[in-house]
């Protein structure tokens, strides 16, 4: 009977036309990829239960055990620590969680209790881990691994972390600038001067961050990197000079606001305003035509901060009057230094855009 | 034993401030979110209110402007992640009494607690 | 006779044929792009520290523009829900774009709203504005509601625009329901990059018969109605699959209405939304991209694959049917409105791939199709066709088409998982079974009729009706 079947088979397939043979296969081949995708897709989701499930068991132990370590004096520190490394800590699962956990207490806590959950991840053996997963060579394990050390302000010898401080991938490169910063006991931008690529405005926003929050250092002198060659490490230097207050350095920041690039302008521009340096209006008032718009923003803005109504007048003049954006800046303005003539100013420039007086 | 009433949605934090609060001898009711904190609010009173900005279903600044209008003397401390100097000067402006930036101590918090608490 | 005939046929086949493979190879080769792209995304994206921008000084302060018309069913929670969105500075300007139901009234009763005197410019020719509104409350000051005259929800935006105070502008559908982080992943595209970055855009998820409560997602729910729960699997082809790829190599063009992140200068300079096409939001993209290449200025656009907004897709077939329609027209007549850099190697990838693909496969594959269907009628009663091999062609198209959803429901597994119960695998799977036969054609057909009413001279808008987001407290409640 077998026989016959099998027969049977290749007489039929043999007759068929050729396009049907291709039809046949094509379906075939498609339905067995879609039957493995499909086997894939529970598989997957047997994994990923699974492993939520631990995940969660881990978490909310941790977070009983994290909050008794930090805030529970009575808590026999040494014992229960030798417990949860003993019990907890077996599969990679349970210490990348772990980790985890860790960073984001820290991330949210400072003092004392920052202190003690640094202590606790070297005592729980992590530190080990996150070297092996540094030297594992994929650069997203080498990035997480840089990450978590520099949160935790683990000390590695120096030379590991360097060579990746030019780093071909943006966020190895980053992680690696943060942990040179956080680990500094002073001069935490050293960095910059190794730097070849130019920092993005997200890459700025943590260094400033790191720096306000992480290192506990005198600030750097932040003038020194005003002639480095890439511009956006001379911008973050300029807003740096006056995030921190650096006024001894405000001589040194006038060149800029001549500058031919409108990014170093704008900036420099808006650093001497926050230094209150009022004799900047005297500099930029004169020129205020020459610039571009988004200069003669930033102008007016300044004037805003440091100026009076007579300062703003001076510019007036100098305004298109088919201007609108500079118009309504200047306006409103205007109506911020008199506050009592507000309405007239309104109603006079309303009456201006309905009959174009 | 003082009640304050911990208004924050993330649930570490929550955990923590519940566990240093409670340890310190205070009777600390959570609110997850603002929709929550608001309806505690309406039923209860408080000795001090601990609140986050940033909140699920209403802003920790509507929270403020309601607990200013109705109960203007429970002191109100804002624990957020904002440094901007305008959001911690409205916050002022609307009345609160303290202001303390994530990352926190939570050593510090609990000294801070204690101090409005005494004054009230 | 009939050899002139059968030559026609043979070669007619052989065209359809050809035209056929060439789609199928052109997703699979989007598939293996996207699936790069997607795990390189969860790569570069697996440590994130939100504290140090939310603290930082250096984010741009966004304004958040949602037109509105006539949503008074859910107008102030939406609103509340926007106001609690996660990022240290933003204002919400809502346009009521001359409603004919009381949400201007809801509005004002319930966020202490009045009139206030604001100068402001047309950058863009809009309606007339007929009041602006603040808010009195402190709580509320970063609120901003405009009443103007009805044109539309391109005039609304472009009202939007000429008010707002900031310079980076998302735009929204004020319904729609964002995730609480929206706003910081949709502005990383802006501040990560060495371009120009002139937009970025989202994914849209579908929000029929999710958990809402106060305009915020608690539960994803799959769709009850099969018309929405195919829906899911068409936006998880289109957003993971198709918009993914085209973003690796940053070609995008499209930048869905309902979620998307722009510059607003260039937004301005570009002329701001087309009032006179029902694809907006299309169009726009493709302009201010033209207007960028025809400068020669290096520029980039971001896309974000995380589930950050969820919206409600038709339920009805009706509806369904007079969207896919409107999408049409849009597609056609951005196409048409820009036909100049359709194969110009002036405007590099975008002349040579990025509209040739919207020509041929966006706009021409259901039209090509239609004609097929009617060329295999014609052949049939000509007693041309050979049913076997009608039937094993059908078999591996129907094949190539399940295994095609089959991946993009792979995708969402291994990616973002959203769909959590056990027994929404099985439904979308037999979702996916029945698509090609009763959703597809149906797809197709508005399609055809789309262009149609083009040729007629039909723009106006496909009414959506809504049925109102599934949501339990407030039933409760009433």
């Amino acid at each position: 009977m077998f026989y016959m079947y099998f027969f049977d088979f290749d007489s039929f397939w043999s007759e068929l036309l050729w396009i049907m043979k291709f039809n046949i296969l094509l379906s075939l081949f498609f339905t067995i990829f879609a039957i493995g995708f499909f086997i894939a897709i529970i598989w997957i989701r047997i994994y990923k239960n699974l492993r939520n499930e631990k995940k969660k068991e881990q978490h909310e132990l941790l977070i009983e055990f994290l909050n008794s370590f930090l805030f529970d004096e009575d808590f026999e520190k040494e014992k229960e620590i030798r417990k949860f490394k003993e019990e907890h800590l077996r599969s990679s699962l349970e210490i990348k969680v772990t980790i985890k956990e860790i960073l984001h207490f820290h991330e949210n806590l400072k003092g004392e209790s920052a202190r003690e959950l640094e202590a606790l991840f070297s005592k729980l053996g992590l530190v080990e881990y996150i070297l092996l997963d540094l030297k594992r060579g994929s650069w997203y394990t080498t990035a997480r691994a840089i990450n978590a050390l520099s949160e935790l302000c683990i000390v590695v010898p120096d030379h590991q972390i360097e060579i990746y401080l030019n780093d071909p991938r943006n966020e190895v490169r980053q992680q690696s600038q943060l942990y040179s910063l956080k680990l500094a006991n002073e001069n935490p931008l050293q960095f910059l001067n190794k730097t070849v690529r130019p920092l993005t405005t997200w890459q700025q926003i943590y260094i400033e961050n790191a720096l306000k929050n992480f290192y506990k250092g005198p600030p750097p002198d932040f003038s020194q990197w005003l002639d480095h060659e890439l511009l956006s490490v001379v911008e973050f230097s300029i807003r740096m000079i006056a995030r921190y207050n650096q006024f001894e350095h405000i001589q040194k920041l006038l060149p800029f606001i001549k500058h031919q690039s409108d990014i170093i302008r704008w900036e420099a521009i808006n650093s001497l305003s926050s230094l209150e340096y009022t004799e900047l209006l005297e500099l930029i008032i004169p020129d205020f035509k020459k610039n571009s718009r988004l200069i003669k923003l930033e102008i007016l803005e300044a004037v805003n901060k440091l100026g009076s109504h007579e300062e703003l007048k001076r510019i007036g003049d100098q305004i298109n009057t088919t201007d609108w954006e500079l118009r309504i800046k200047y306006l409103n303005i205007e109506q911020g230094f008199l506050p009592d003539k507000k309405e007239r100013i309104y109603s006079q420039f309303m009456l201006e855009k309905q009959f174009g007086i | 034993m003082k009640k304050i009433l911990v208004i924050e949605d993330n649930p570490m934090v929550i955990k923590s401030l519940e566990f240093k609060l409670t340890k310190d001898g205070h009777d600390v009711i959570i609110a997850n979110d603002g929709r929550e904190a608001m309806k505690l609010l309406i039923e209860n009173e408080y000795d001090l209110i601990l609140t986050d900005l940033m909140l699920p279903f209403v802003t920790g600044n509507e929270l403020i402007s309601y607990i200013k209008k109705n109960t203007p003397n429970t002191p109100i401390i804002v624990l957020s992640t904002s440094t901007q100097e305008n959001i911690i000067m409205d916050a002022f402006n609307m009345g609160v009494d303290d202001f303390i930036t994530k990352p926190f101590s939570p050593n510090e918090l609990s000294l801070r607690v204690k101090r409005l608490l005494s004054k009230s | 006779m009939g050899s002139i005939l059968n030559h026609f046929t043979e070669i007619a086949s052989w065209l359809f044929l050809i035209y056929g493979s060439i789609i199928c190879s052109g997703y699979l080769f989007t598939a293996i792009y996207s699936l790069i792209e997607i795990r390189d995304y969860k790569r570069r994206n697996n440590f994130e520290d939100d504290i140090a921008l939310l603290q930082s000084l250096n984010l741009p302060a966004i304004s958040i523009l949602a037109p509105a018309f006539n949503e008074g069913l859910n107008i102030v929670e939406n609103v509340r829900s926007l106001l609690t969105i996660n990022y240290p500075s933003f204002e919400i300007v809502i346009i009521n774009d001359g409603s004919s139901d009381n949400s201007l009234e809801l509005l004002i009763k319930e966020y202490d709203l009045e009139p206030k005197n604001i100068l402001y410019h047309n950058f863009i020719e809009t309606k007339e504005i007929k009041n602006i509104y603040k808010s009195t409350n402190k709580a509320f000051k970063n609120l901003t509601v405009v009443d103007k005259k009805n044109g539309g929800k391109a005039d609304a935006l472009n009202t939007g625009i000429n008010i707002c105070q900031h310079n980076v502008i998302c735009c929204i559908d004020v319904d729609c329901i964002l995730e609480n982080d929206a706003m910081l992943k949709l502005i990383k595209p802006f501040l990560n990059n060495g371009n120009k970055v002139i937009a970025s855009g989202g994914v849209i998820r579908v929000a029929n018969s999710c958990v809402i409560e106060d305009g915020r997602l608690i539960e994803v729910k799959l769709p009850d109605t099969f018309v929405a729960r195919v829906q899911v699997l068409e936006y998880f082809r289109a957003f993971l699959m198709g918009r993914m790829a085209w973003s690796r190599v940053d070609r995008l063009l499209l930048i869905s209405g309902a979620f998307g992140m722009f510059d607003k200068q260039i937004v301005i300079e570009a002329g701001g939304y087309n009032t006179n096409t029902v694809g907006e939001d299309m169009e726009l993209l493709v302009r201010m991209r033209r207007m960028m290449q025809e400068r020669g200025v290096p520029y980039t656009v971001g896309f974000v694959p995380d589930p950050l907004c969820w919206t409600e897709v038709p339920q009805t077939w009706e509806v369904l049917q007079r969207q896919r329609n409107r999408w049409t027209r849009g597609t056609a007549e951005t196409l048409w409105i820009h036909r100049k850099m359709m194969f110009n190697p002036k405007y590099k990838i975008l002349g040579m791939l990025s509209t040739p693909f919207w020509f041929f496969f966006e706009w021409l594959a259901p039209l090509i199709e239609f004609t097929g269907i009617l060329f295999f009628i014609v052949l049939l009663f000509m007693n041309q066709i050979s049913l076997p091999v009608f039937l094993t062609f059908f078999f591996a198209v129907y094949t190539f088409a399940f295994l095609f959803s089959v991946t993009a429901l792979f995708f969402e597994e291994y990616s973002f998982q959203q769909y959590k119960k056990p027994s929404y695998i099985f439904k979308l799977i037999g979702t996916a079974l029945l698509e090609p036969i009763i959703y597809h054609p149906v797809v197709m057909w508005s399609a055809v009729m789309g262009n149609f009413d083009l040729l007629r001279g039909k723009n106006s808008w496909g009414v959506m009706s809504r049925a109102g987001l599934s949501n339990p407290v407030k039933e409760k409640k009433k």
